[in-house]
């Protein structure tokens, strides 16, 4: 008892070392973010306002994680068979975690006091006294380097700590930081979102102050998000049950009602949005000139709105603005009517007790045909509601975001058929986005070499038969190469279209350095499409288009075919399958769908640069369908969601976008190749019956080499 | 029935190939004609571009041996390769810099150069065997493609680490008076500094080819490259041969950073290894992958062809601002090297499974 | 008289080295044939230039009255020569109902617009390409069926997997089927079944069949007729009685020996 004991108190020296090498590799994690200027750039977003920034934040992360990682590998390191000592206590681990703490604490101390000796500035350009200043909060070196070094030890013990407190407790705990970190995080956002009309104004007031949350709201999201991860688990009964509540004992004929006079309301109120109010006036022309990749800078956009352009100008005259307006206020009010009337109907219902085997069925049957299909249909609304409202309820500036998020999408979801279907990587990818954009410029610009001037909808066939002519032409001469060399090859293909675009060979046609400008915005009938809120909708459609294009390619012969050929292409031949064609027609289909991606990138510009297609636009593509899950079709809406999205609401993020990027493919591809979420197909694990078949092959390869008989 | 009918149905992707063949040809010939005949140009100024092509190409080359030598040991594309090259670049011109302060460069050209070249060799190595530690080690057994995949995060992860320490500005190398002299030679005139570059890389080149060919690591490595597995059981360790590989080819990456930085001085900066990487991959390619004395072959041509072939054929075909399109030459022809001869100038060696 | 598939002359270089040399030989429709010879002996690469998969150096190959020669591997198929690997190759991470309907993309037709539009016609193709496999993956009782249609093929055990590469093959709807080794790695018992599989191949489905097996046991229980091949050439022709007793194959078998005291002697 006592000797088990000792031993726990003791761990081995391996262990030790162990825990200082995840000490120093943390505390070079902490350093290179700091020397490459993240913790400096993040310093000036406050999570909390006043209190504590986002570069404090990554800081503060990166010492628990030490110490949360290094208790971590010391439990496996103890559970692994062999171990000598295979159970840990509490105070050895929170040793362990004040260890790997302190050093993370003592590197950094470390580098203050260096830079107090040398210079470090002339080289390294972040090494700034702003950093500097961030470090030691303003205070002498000599004086915070014992304080930093405790400090780093006192967050790796709470590491530590975090490992040894229940699940129950841990898991809202966590999530509930991660809540705030995150909100703060998206403080430009909220305060965007929350100034426009229809929200509170007192939510802005009460959640956000100056630089950061306040106080008061940052505890409210964390006491909100902690309810929620409450709940969560009992969410889906109450859904369930909400649900069968309602078919049985809500009459069809008003369930239909709700249904279509909801639908009516949500179409007028797009519709109105779209055509009638054009009161965010989107055309920033700050935006469109400050730089012109796919990711604007947010912050150019918002010093204009702030300017308050506000004209309400009326499209389509005052008779059907009343009409709609009319028709809006109308159905708002039937709603509330009749979802009142549902209710009573319900209560009634329920009063009468009445209590026939169908609704008994409908009430407690798991499978209930009728429960099936109102879950599908209930869920697939309020999908299409929310798609349809994001605009309405965001505003121009997330919808922005949200626009650059679908322009990559669209693109993701196109090259995910040549590389998650067909196996071939592309890495060029950017060619035919840039073909897109080119040939829609070229077509609809009056100022363009051909002069024709076409509308954009006119234009988008043709754009769409031009780029898939393009994907074959680049398709036909790798056709025979192998997957490595044809990644190399598609790329150079993607850097030869830039120097076309931009050489003076071409510039008669496209322009050179210059561009193609003054294309014509997207228009149906008499409505302009100008804005991000607006084109919105069609990416999103083109979105939706894409995808359900893979969904059935994927489920089809075709898909059967590209599958096989990724998987063995020699086999596939032989099993009957052209590989040329369906090389060629996975080219041709991704061409196709990123012209789309492209053409609406040109309508959303009006002006297009050879700068706007390089080598990167390519790699985001690539690495959201990485992340997500190569083949993988919900992983390339969450990748693209998370790649694009999150660093374009982070305007600190663009800077670091493509490091990002790079670390992420590294990480993915070392850890967790099949991605976020894998494309769903059963476990690869052998079951018993099926390796008990194989188990003699194993004893009889053991004694004798081979099963094989030979002429006796 | 003794007679052999051999009715060879020619199908339509053989007749495109060849259809393509006869253009590349004619192109080049008609190209070149025109130009030749057209006499804008004398002689000597196709000396002069060919003695700068060499240099050019000599860089190609050391970059190329670093591609070709992880291709023939590991058989992955380390298409990082191009940010250990910038990082030995980059570094030294840190250190060129200090010592151009210091008065030192201007007392002591050589022994600078010599510094210069210990310092980016070595932040060059570092880089790559990190690089091999951190992203590589564990993928030796992986698929090509997941391999490359990492080997793309990690060119962009480089370059934006780059960027991050030392800035996106472009910088300048100091100029080393003498090496900047001319020779004259009758009508041809030509700079020291290509000289130089060509001859000292080309002497390193020698250097790595003795090195593989007469040492015993040298042996361990070509064994290595043959069969991994078998080598292995026969008493070599891998993993150190792999070490070996990437330091060496750090090492010519580093060398060929500073060459860079004394032939073209500008432009020093953190996307600086994209292009000559895309390059040097497709020249270790042309002359055959995993193919020492091919990759040198192929990065020289390479240099020679892309300093002289937008002038003699792009602008004999009439095409405006033939120069511009000189970064595309590589990728065409990497292309239809591909097409054509996939395994190379030199790469009688490497069996179908491989190339 | 009306052969089903013949070759003369056949052969094939790689480098120096000659895989093929003036091979000849045919098969009639509805034989069951065996190819034996030790490893190396070139009857791999016999079914490679057969299906395509590398160009013949010399000779011919007709199929049906059609030259083969020139044809890419799929156009082969399309014409009705289906085959499987020494080492089976399946499409691991396809399930196995999909591996098997692969088999019948050579007798179908809808393209791109048929899978997004889904017609009625492609609906009604789907539904055949889908009972044709499970037919095909029927013929091996339950092993393939059940809820193992839905599992990738990597799930599968080692002999299952043989069978799941003969289903594909024969959902191609061939008329000749070419198995490489169908009984390697397969236990005494299941090899005995796949002898009668074979033979129930030709009863039931029709199918003329070119079988290489190292199991004598299989090749004596299945073949019309045994051709033996070594260094690349036929060595004996037969049946298996004949082909077993030939010296010459038992010298191939055994060594060179014999062969090298008998040139010696002349």
């Amino acid at each position: 008892m006592t000797d088990s004991n000792a031993a726990q108190m003791i761990i081995e020296r391996k262990h030790a070392t162990r825990t200082m090498l995840i000490g120093i590799y943390s505390g070079l994690v902490a350093l290179f973010i700091c020397l490459i200027g993240m913790v400096e750039t993040f310093g000036e977003r406050d999570i909390i306002g006043g209190i504590i920034s986002m570069g404090h934040t990554m800081l503060i992360i990166i010492a628990i994680g030490s110490g949360a990682i290094a208790v971590k590998t010391l439990r496996e390191d103890m559970s692994t068979p062999g171990a000598t000592i295979n159970k840990t206590s509490f105070v050895v681990e929170i040793f362990v975690g004040v260890t790997a703490g302190l050093i993370v604490g003592a590197t950094l101390s470390l580098f203050v006091f260096a830079t107090e000796l040398v210079d470090m500035r002339s080289v390294l350009i972040n090494v700034s006294p702003g950093l500097l200043e961030m470090l030691t909060l303003q205070k002498p070196a000599s004086q915070v380097m014992v304080t930093m070094t405790v400090l780093g030890s006192l967050l790796g013990g709470i590491g530590a700590a975090i490992f040894n407190i229940a699940p129950r407790i841990r898991l809202p705990l966590v999530l509930g930081l991660t809540s705030i970190v995150s909100l703060g995080m998206l403080r430009d956002m909220l305060k965007i979102v929350l100034t426009r009309e229809g929200w509170p104004s007192v939510l802005l007031n009460f959640l956000v102050k100056n630089q950061g949350l306040s106080i008061a709201g940052g505890t409210t999201i964390f006491a909100t998000t902690v309810a929620l991860v409450i709940i969560w688990p009992h969410l889906p009964v109450i859904y369930d049950k909400t649900v069968r509540i309602i078919i049985a004992y809500v009459p069809k004929v008003l369930q239909f009602s709700v249904g279509i006079i909801f639908a009516i309301t949500l179409t007028m109120r797009v519709f109105w949005f779209i055509a009638i109010s054009d009161k965010d006036l989107p055309i920033l022309p700050a935006c469109q000139t400050a730089d012109n990749s796919p990711d604007v800078g947010l912050d150019k956009c918002i010093s204009i709105v702030s300017n308050d352009i506000s004209t309400t100008t009326d499209l389509l005259g005052t008779n059907l603005a009343t009409l709609v307006s009319t028709i809006i206020t109308v159905s708002e009010m039937l709603i509330g009517t009749f979802i009142l009337l549902c209710v009573i109907f319900a209560i009634w219902n329920i009063r009468q007790r009445v209590n026939t085997t169908n609704i008994k069925s409908t009430l407690e049957d798991p499978n209930n045909a009728l429960l099936i299909i109102a879950k599908r249909n209930i869920s697939a609304f309020f999908g299409v509601s929310l798609l349809v409202s994001l605009p309405i309820l965001l505003g121009v500036f997330p919808s922005e975001v949200l626009l650059n998020v679908g322009l990559y999408m669209l693109m993701g979801f196109g090259l995910n058929i040549v590389v998650g279907m067909a196996g071939l990587l592309d890495l060029g990818y950017v060619a035919f986005f840039a073909v897109g954009a080119y040939s829609t410029a070229l077509l609809t610009s009056p100022r363009a070499s051909i002069e024709l001037g076409m509308s954009f909808w006119a234009a988008l066939p043709i754009v769409v038969l031009i780029t898939g002519a393009t994907g074959l032409l680049v398709g036909a001469p790798v056709l025979r190469m192998r997957g490595d060399y044809l990644a190399i090859v598609t790329l150079g293909f993607g850097e030869i279209a830039r120097f076309l675009f931009l050489s003076d060979w071409f510039k008669p046609w496209l322009g050179g350095a210059q561009g193609i400008i003054l294309i014509p915005p997207v228009s149906i009938g008499n409505i302009q499409l100008i804005g991000p809120h607006k084109l919105y909708y069609l990416i999103i459609t083109g979105c939706l288009i894409a995808l359900f294009i893979s969904a059935r390619l994927r489920e089809s012969r075709v898909g059967r075919a590209w599958m096989a050929m990724s998987e063995d292409e020699q086999v596939a031949e032989t099993m009957g399958i052209n590989t040329v064609y369906y090389k060629l027609l996975a080219f041709g289909l991704g061409a196709m769908i990123a012209s789309l991606s492209g053409a609406v990138f040109a309508a959303k510009l009006g002006t297009i640069f050879p700068h706007s297609f390089n080598v990167l636009v390519s790699i985001t593509a690539l690495s959201l369908l990485i992340v997500g899950g190569i083949g993988s079709l919900p992983g390339i809406i969450v990748g693209a969601l998370v790649l694009v999205g999150l660093p374009e609401l982070l305007r600190e993020f663009t800077e670091y976008r493509l490091l990002i990027y790079g670390a992420v493919l590294i990480f993915m591809m070392l850890s967790r190749p099949e991605g976020l979420i894998p494309r769903v197909r059963q476990t690869r694990k052998l079951d018993d019956q099926e390796l008990n078949q194989d188990a003699w092959l194993h004893d009889e390869t053991e004694a004798n080499n081979g099963p094989s008989v030979t002429v006796t | 029935m003794t007679s052999l009918q051999k009715t060879k149905r020619v199908s339509w992707v053989s007749i495109i190939l060849w259809v393509l063949r006869v253009a590349v040809i004619t192109l080049v010939i008609y190209g070149s004609s025109v130009t030749l005949s057209s006499g804008k140009y004398a002689p000597s100024s196709w000396i002069s571009l060919l003695i700068a092509g060499l240099a050019q190409g000599s860089i190609y080359a050391l970059i190329a041996l670093g591609y070709s030598l992880v291709y023939g040991i590991m058989l992955m594309i380390n298409f990082a390769h191009g940010e250990v090259y910038m990082a030995g670049a980059f570094v030294s011109f840190f250190v060129a810099d200090a010592l151009e302060q210091s008065g030192f460069l201007q007392a002591q050209p050589l022994v600078t150069i010599f510094i210069l070249l210990l310092s980016a060799m070595a932040t060059s190595t570092l880089v790559a065997l990190i690089l091999e530690r951190v992203a590589y080690r564990k993928l030796q057994n992986a698929p090509r493609m997941i391999s490359l995949i990492t080997a793309i995060g990690a060119s962009f992860f480089l370059q934006y680490t780059f960027r991050g320490f030392f800035g996106s500005g472009f910088k300048a190398y100091p100029e080393f008076g003498t090496m900047w002299g001319r020779w004259t030679f009758g009508s041809v005139t030509i700079q020291i500094v290509q000289v130089v570059v060509a001859m000292a890389a080309i002497l390193m080149m020698g250097g790595l080819y003795w090195f593989v060919e007469k040492t015993k690591t040298g042996k361990s490595m070509r064994a290595v490259s043959e069969d991994k597995e078998i080598a292995s059981l026969m008493g070599i360790d891998v993993n150190r041969v792999i070490v070996i590989t990437f330091m060496l080819g750090g090492m010519l990456a580093g060398a060929a950073g500073v060459f860079r930085g004394l032939y073209q001085p500008q432009g020093i900066g953190y996307n600086m290894g994209f292009l000559p990487g895309l390059k040097a991959f497709s020249a270790a390619v042309l002359g055959g992958i995993g193919n020492i004395p091919g990759a040198m072959l192929g990065g020289l041509f390479l240099g020679i062809f892309e300093s002289i072939g937008p002038n003699l054929i792009l602008q004999g075909l009439g095409i405006v601002g033939a120069n511009q399109l000189k970064d595309a030459i590589a990728i065409v022809m990497l292309v239809l090297v591909l097409i054509f001869r996939p395994q190379g100038i030199l790469g009688e060696k490497l069996a179908e499974e491989k190339a | 008289m009306n052969k089903l598939f013949e070759c003369k002359n056949l052969s094939k270089d790689f480098g120096g080295l000659t895989a093929v040399n003036k091979f000849s030989f045919d098969i009639e429709e509805g034989e069951i044939v065996s190819l034996i010879g030790p490893n190396g002996a070139g009857k791999t690469t016999f079914f490679n230039l057969v299906t395509g998969l590398y160009p013949p150096s010399s000779g011919m190959i007709m199929f049906k009255g059609e030259d083969l020669i020139g044809l890419s591997p799929y156009e082969i198929t399309q014409l009705g020569i289906a085959r499987t690997f020494q080492a089976v190759r399946l499409f691991p991470d396809m399930t196995i109902l999909e591996n098997a309907m692969v088999g019948q993309h050579c007798r179908s037709k809808s393209g791109v617009l048929g899978a997004i539009l889904r017609p009625r016609s492609y609906q009604k193709e789907e539904e055949r390409i889908r009972n044709n496999a499970k037919e095909q993956l029927a013929f091996f009782g339950s092993r393939l069926m059940g809820f193992r249609l839905d599992q990738p093929a990597a799930s599968l055990s080692y002999a299952n997997r043989r069978r799941l590469e003969i289903a594909r093959a024969m959902s191609t709807e061939a008329k000749l089927l070419l198995l490489d080794e169908p009984a390697a790695g397969m236990n005494p018992k299941e090899t005995i079944e796949i002898a009668h599989l074979i033979g129930k191949l030709r009863d039931e489905r029709g199918f003329t069949i070119l079988v290489i097996e190292h199991d004598m046991r299989v090749v004596k229980d299945v073949s019309d007729r045994v051709v033996a091949m070594d260094y690349g050439g036929k060595i004996a022709e037969g049946t298996y009685e004949q082909v077993a007793t030939d010296e010459h194959v038992i010298e191939a078998y055994l060594g060179r020996t014999g062969i090298e005291e008998q040139d010696n002697a002349n």
